[in-house]
């Protein structure tokens, strides 16, 4: 024996006997005879370890770890280093040559968590550059993480870096916008706002933010403080009229868009906006004005759907406007609509050569070769125009457009500068303090409407189009006679009374009614200057009552269908139940596929369809507990008990960014489009951890490789194994579980599976479920893994006797049958 | 102290001699039983189960007498032990095991008692049925003739007799004796040797019946064992009752691939050309089928 053994053997002894001193002494002869033996170092280190000389251990734990890291065995090196990190937290270069190894082997979620942990280290200690150059790392290892970006940008902005910030935060800024997430714009503006009050463009889109998340009034107080300190602010005003658009405040957004249009009057899609404002505010005259005005330059430009769609709800709203007529008729010239330039010219009562006529006088509205080229384009328009982008269209790349004063008459006719900004303040009456729509909605057309019936004197089509209305309330509701005088009695009204009513009605309803209200105004202050009478309330009520009865009909009637699909629903899943035949295999055989291909919802409805049929099926409540782990609903309770996952992921609040979480994201973002090689990798550092007895270090990346199906099934056993070892039985349980769950599971799978169940349940003490478990592995194959001994062992026990086969007798009562010749 | 001892057995796991306790119901032998028994059920008269040596035959016809309840049939195995049997011999036996108490000297007086017994067993709602082992040494003509005449043997719709043939291939060659028998087989069922998978839960099966603690042989042996005996059982138990004595004599816990190799070469089978039975396949059946239509046509 050499003397190499003989020390090993020694040493054996030694350990046997729990003499760690002696061990060690033979181990430091060991090494010192041969230096590269790395076995010897490595127990030397830990018998370093486990005698508390710390430095003497990372000594060695250092040595071969290089040696590992050197000869290309990176997971075994990173499994040493993650021990020596263990022994010793406070060494940042242990962090530093875990986050290159991680790197190197390709394992970024776990390199990012090493440099996170880095950056914690210099935060902690005041060290801002050494952790910005941290930082600067990731952002290069990780150009997408949005989570290091801002931690950078706010390490920058935090440290002086102004410069760098605001560059950091343009960057973050761009990435949101590509993808419309304004829920986290808000949350990085309100992050950089502290360092930069002032920054416009920050304030621009903080208020944009707001509006796009459910806040518009707060956006539109912003917004308006902005443009209190630069009126001219394009951006800010685009903002604003979304943001009016978005509390459905026509008229401020009509006014805004004015304004914008006083700079740049020729910017079709802002005049298209304004028009579309016009027509949601129930303006009608004044966006036929607009569209009369525009209307070859909206032909020029390839419009002429939005100019069919804006003529066709004027024609709807002002059926007897002579230039609406005309011009849709032109329009249905042009566009080849014979049907419905026939359906106009009988609506019309108009004599067929009057079609001719009527052609030729439109075609004088429009020029000659500017229709020659419209009805050569019209097909591709009519093909490639979205029905959204009548109501979208006018703003461009969806940016909505702003506000302006509300009592002025349309500011075309004012110079732009006599367009004070106080209109933001009046609108900001109602904006600010949360909002009375109906009231400011409603004072504001009263104001417009006493401007309009300056204006433009004559709109008789206006109350025609009422009369028509009430008629068909009335014929729906005749015992409200009250309708019906409504209707007779709408031309006795003066302009100046609904006023007063329309302000009366709207401080007592709803937005929606504010809306009615502003319509029968219209059309009653076209009629007359004369006697209001209180009826006027009272019908205009009633109106609205029979719409908010037309509404919960409706709701209703919603509700109905719903039901019946419901019931549907339930005949469709009772169907199986009705036939008493589900093929439970079969069905978790199709959930099974559901799982492989991603597809959790489908596969989670079969394993309920299977549960309802079976409500014990193991297996499908094993899927469901799957699918609910793949899908991160739930993160096994043990699977990182110092690390509540779940938690910590941002599902409850998707818009914050968690710096905290930020490698973590990455690691779990990751997963879902895992390459084969990274859950190789993951696996292999997991059984490096395992065999270093880094147990949960060693599940983290099991948990990792487990969503990659290539070591979905390894990960999950030995997940499991490290938790029996750690004593949390019962994860363990549920990870074999899982593992015996997993579609497709080979028969030799599944009898280790069972068996390691088996062995789990006899160290948690549970004899039975043991046995339970053995005896259905013994089933299958009875010399497994030895499981008849076990079985047997198990038996003694519990006092269970063995089952006899010798109740299964021969030929003997049948001795007599048998003859011989 | 007994290999019996030494592996915490109970009894021997590997005695060829008939054990119903030690049968193993693989996929093929319970095909078998399910068609014989299909046979007898729907009163085919004659069917016939063909298997080369070794191969479980006998342990199925026993198998199938176990299977019969006498509140149901009125079984019996007759097993031939040579071929010198006669014709009255051969009908006096059968008579006495379907209950013929005293059988008459002459032919047709112990025919018509037969038959008498025959529809006594019918009128009691049973079935009489009698099996014959090693069936392949009824190698004379006249007894070909007279099983057929038994088979005559039946009432308006019915046969009162329903007789299985179990013996090796050379039992289609005594069919072939009377053509007019040949044709009458009604089910046929070709046993083959065991692939080997099934070789290795058949050592484990009977292992375990024999209350083995742990499995007695290393696991690359078992696919050893199989090749030397080309997947027949009675051979399988051959080399495994000799392995499990040898690895006794060695005083070894289990049978590694040195015992293994010692007693094949003591059988002599290591000479034996080791041909991996071709795994049975539905062309097989397919085969089968129509080689016996082929041989139906010849007739």
């Amino acid at each position: 024996m050499s003397n190499k053994a003989k020390l090993l053997a020694s040493a054996q002894k030694n350990l046997q006997k729990g003499q760690v001193a002696k061990a060690i002494r033979d181990f430091q002869k060991i090494v010192e005879i041969d230096p590269k033996d790395i076995r010897s170092r490595q127990k030397l280190a830990e018998l370093y370890s486990r005698a508390h000389q710390l430095d003497n251990a990372l000594e060695e734990y250092e040595a071969v770890a290089r040696y590992y890291s050197e000869n290309g065995f990176y997971l075994k090196a990173i499994a040493v280093y993650k021990q020596m990190q263990k022994l010793d937290e406070s060494q940042v270069k242990i962090y530093h040559r875990l986050a290159e190894l991680n790197e190197k082997q390709g394992l970024i979620g776990n390199a990012l968590a090493e440099y996170r942990s880095l950056v914690a280290h210099y935060e902690q200690h005041q060290m801002a550059a050494e952790a910005i150059s941290v930082l600067q790392k990731m952002k290069e290892l990780e150009p997408e993480n949005l989570n290091v970006l801002v931690k950078y940008a706010e390490s920058c902005a935090c440290s002086g870096m102004r410069d760098k910030a605001r560059e950091e935060f343009q960057e973050v800024l761009q990435r949101l916008l590509e993808k419309d997430d304004y829920g986290k714009i808000l949350n990085l503006c309100n992050m950089f706002l502290p360092f930069f009050p002032e920054d416009p463009e920050i304030l621009l889109h903080k208020g944009d933010a707001l509006i796009r998340t459910g806040q518009p009034e707060a956006g539109i107080a912003l917004l308006k403080q902005l443009l209190a300190n630069d009126s001219e602010a394009e951006q800010a005003l685009r903002c604003l009229a979304h943001g009016y658009r978005v509390v459905a405040d026509y008229d401020s957004e009509r006014l805004t868009f004015q304004r914008l249009l006083d700079r740049n009057g020729d910017d079709l899609d802002l005049r298209q906006a304004l028009i579309q404002a016009c027509l949601d505010g129930r303006d009608y005259e004044r966006a036929l004005d607009e569209l009369e005005e525009w209307k070859d330059a909206f032909f020029e430009s390839d419009r002429i759907r939005v100019l069919k769609a804006c003529y066709e709800t004027l024609r709807e709203e002002l059926p007897q406007n002579e230039r609406v007529i005309k011009t849709l008729h032109a329009i249905y010239e042009i566009s080849g609509d014979g049907d419905k330039l026939f359906d106009l010219m009988s609506s019309n009562n108009e004599p067929a050569s009057a079609s001719d006529d009527g052609l030729v006088e439109d075609l004088e509205t429009l020029d000659d070769d500017l229709l020659t080229d419209v009805v050569g384009d019209l097909e591709s328009i009519e093909d490639s125009v979205p029905e959204e982008s009548l109501r979208e269209g006018p703003v461009e790349g969806d940016e909505p457009v702003p506000a302006v004063e509300e009592n002025e008459p349309p500011s075309s006719e004012l110079p732009a500068d006599e367009v004070p900004l106080e209109f933001l303040e009046e609108v900001a009456g109602s904006d600010s303090g949360e909002p009375e729509p109906d009231l400011v909605s409603s004072s504001v057309v009263a104001g417009d409407a006493a401007a309009v019936m300056d204006e433009e004197p004559g709109r008789e089509e206006a109350s025609a189009v009422e009369v028509e209305v009430e008629l068909e309330l009335e014929l729906e509701f005749d015992d409200e006679s009250p309708v019906s005088e409504t209707a007779d009695d709408s031309d006795s009204v003066s302009a100046d009374a609904v006023v007063d009513t329309a302000t009366t009605v709207a401080a007592e309803s709803e937005s929606t009614r504010t809306e009615i209200v502003a319509t029968s105004e219209q059309d009653l202050e076209a009629v007359a200057e004369e006697v209001v009478e209180l009826e006027e309330v009272e019908e205009v009520e009633e109106v609205e009552d029979i719409e908010d009865i037309e509404d919960i009909e409706e709701v209703e009637d919603i509700e109905d269908i719903e039901d019946i699909e419901d019931i549907e629903d339930i005949e469709d899943i009772e169907e199986p139940a009705a036939e008493t035949v589900v093929d439970i295999p079969a069905r978790l055989e199709e959930a099974g596929f559901y799982m492989q291909q991603g597809l959790f919802a489908e596969a989670e409805r079969v394993c309920r369809e299977i549960l309802d049929f079976d409500a014990v099926c193991v297996e499908a409540r094993d899927l469901l507990a799957e699918i609910a782990v793949r899908q991160g609903k739930t993160a096994p309770a043990s699977t990182r008990p110092e690390e509540p996952v779940a938690e910590s992921l941002p599902d409850e609040d998707e818009s914050a960014f968690d710096w905290d979480d930020a490698f973590r994201r990455t690691q779990y973002e990751g997963a879902a489009d895992m390459l084969p090689e990274d859950a190789e990798s993951h696996y292999n550092l997991g059984i490096a951890y395992k065999e270093m007895g880094l147990l949960e270090d060693a599940i983290k990346e099991f948990d990792l490789a487990m969503n990659h199906p290539v070591r979905r099934l390894d990960s999950l056993s030995l997940k499991a194994l490290c938790l029996v070892e750690t004593g949390d039985f019962d994860a363990a349980e549920e990870a074999f579980r899982l593992a015996l769950a997993y579609p497709g599971i080979c028969p030799d799978e599944r009898l280790n599976l069972t068996f390691e169940i088996g062995q789990l349940k006899e160290r948690a003490g549970m004899a039975e479920e043991a046995l339970e478990c053995f005896l259905k592995v013994a089933e299958s194959d009875h010399f497994y893994r030895e499981v008849g001994v076990r079985i047997k062992q198990l038996r003694a026990r519990l006092g269970i006797a063995e089952n006899d086969l010798t109740g299964n007798v021969g030929t003997a009562g049948n001795r007599k049958k048998v003859t011989y010749l | 102290m007994s290999y019996l001892e030494q592996f915490g057995l109970e009894r021997e796991p590997f005695s060829n001699a008939p054990d119903a306790r030690f049968y193993y119901d693989t996929e093929q032998h319970s095909q078998a039983l399910l068609r014989l028994m299909y046979a007898i059920d729907s009163n085919k008269g004659l069917a016939v189960l063909i298997g080369g040596v070794g191969t479980g035959k006998t342990t199925l016809a026993r198998r199938m007498l176990e299977n019969l309840p006498e509140e149901k049939y009125e079984s019996s195995l007759l097993v031939m032990v040579h071929s010198g049997i006669t014709q009255e011999w051969i009908l006096t036996r059968i008579a006495m095991q379907l209950g013929v108490e005293a059988p008459a000297m002459d032919r047709l007086t112990l025919l018509k008692q037969l038959y008498d017994r025959l529809l006594d067993i019918e009128e009691s709602g049973r079935r009489a049925v009698v099996l014959i082992d090693e069936a392949q040494m009824l190698e004379s003509r006249e007894l070909m003739e007279e099983f057929r005449g038994l088979l005559n043997l039946e009432i308006p719709g019915k046969k009162l007799l329903n007789i299985i043939f179990f013996g090796l291939p050379e039992v289609e060659d005594c069919l072939r004796l009377d053509e007019p028998l040949a044709q009458r087989v009604a089910v046929k069922y070709h046993l083959k040797s065991m692939p080997v998978e099934t070789t290795e839960a058949y050592i484990k099966h009977r292992l375990r019946v024999a209350k083995a603690p742990r499995m007695l042989f290393d696991a690359d042996t078992v696919p050893a064992i199989h090749r030397y005996a080309g997947g027949v059982p009675r051979l399988i138990n051959t080399i495994c009752d000799n392995c499990l004595f040898e690895a006794y004599l060695r005083k070894l816990p289990r049978v590694n691939a040195q015992v293994l190799n010692s007693v094949v070469g003591d059988l002599g089978l290591l000479q034996r050309p080791v041909v991996e039975p071709p795994p049975r396949s539905e062309a097989d059946d397919l085969a089968e089928i129509e080689s016996m239509l082929d041989s139906l046509e010849q007739k």
